[in-house]
């Protein structure tokens, strides 16, 4: 069960890192339609990339562990809404935004926000799996 | 919710604000080692200033908070895994603030080379992969995760 929990604690501060990262890189090439703004976004993308793939892994420990755990409760269902249609979703969306950015200037604007945002998930998702409101 | 739970909830928001701030640190840092040149160096180490307030105010949180949840929950200082944590922690933050000066210099590096042809250097990629300055880095990477572990597992709890 520890082992679990640790693995998922640590995959889920991978995810925020990867979106903290997206959202710095974000901001900066907001208005930039230079060669940094495009390396930046390229950034963006990588990193969306990675904030997926930690999400999915994450989810999948959580899973794992409210199995081992025989976890119930609003709180869990609450982190459960958060996880799958927020970060799951948002970070899919994140990742589409910046894949199409590349050839539709006009979403370059909206990059920093939705990860900004996707980064306040991740941090009340954390909030509500630590205090268990019920 | 308990006031406990409140604790809870914010100790560990401000201890992936640390972590997590920590890794978009290292993210941003090896963007930067991958390109050559000292322009592109600069102004991707130049971001790496957005994150690092980030982890400053994650490992305040989580100190702060963490100090509040040992006074309500009965758990003691002298504990080992709670002193344990408080060692890590500071190695965590010393280690950190060093490993950021050597990032720092290599930044001050780019943007002199950058001002004078803005060629690739060695002396840059160097001081960008500097042995000391990614074991300082990593180390203090280490010491937050183990104070994770010790978080989760609680020895002698």
């Amino acid at each position: 069960m520890s082992t679990l929990l640790f693995l998922h604690v640590l995959v889920a501060m991978m995810l925020a890192g990867a979106l903290i990262a997206a959202a710095a890189a974000a901001a900066a090439a907001r208005g930039r339609a230079d060669e940094r703004g495009d390396l930046l976004r390229a950034l963006v993308r990588r990193a969306s990339v990675g904030a997926l793939v930690a999400t999915i892994a994450a989810i999948g420990l959580g899973e794992g562990l409210a199995a081992d755990e025989n976890a119930t409760g609003s709180w869990l269902d609450a982190s459960r809404g958060l996880a799958v249609f927020g970060l799951l979703l948002g970070s899919a969306f994140l990742m589409l935004v910046a894949v199409l950015a590349r050839s539709r200037p006009r979403l370059r604007g909206p990059l920093a926000a939705i990860a900004l945002a996707l980064v306040l998930i991740a941090l009340a998702t954390a909030f509500v799996m630590a205090a268990k409101p019920s | 919710m308990t006031t406990t739970q409140w604790l809870l909830g914010f100790h560990l928001v401000g201890a992936f604000l640390f972590v997590a701030g920590a890794i978009a640190v290292g993210i941003l840092q090896s963007a930067a080692v991958r390109r050559g040149r000292p322009s592109e160096i600069a102004f991707l180490l130049g971001l790496v200033r957005a994150a690092v307030p980030v982890v400053g105010l994650g490992a305040l949180l989580a100190l702060g908070f963490g100090a509040s949840l040992v006074h309500r929950s009965g758990f003691r200082w002298d504990d080992a895994w709670v002193s344990a944590s408080l060692a890590l922690w500071i190695a965590s933050v010393v280690l950190g603030g060093i490993g950021g000066r050597s990032s720092r210099h290599a930044r001050y590096l780019a943007e002199r080379l950058a001002a004078d042809g803005d060629r690739p250097s060695r002396e840059l990629q160097q001081a960008l992969t500097s042995p000391v300055a990614q074991a300082l880095n990593y180390g203090s990477l280490l010491a937050a995760l183990a104070i994770l572990a010790l978080m989760i597992w609680r020895p002698g709890a």
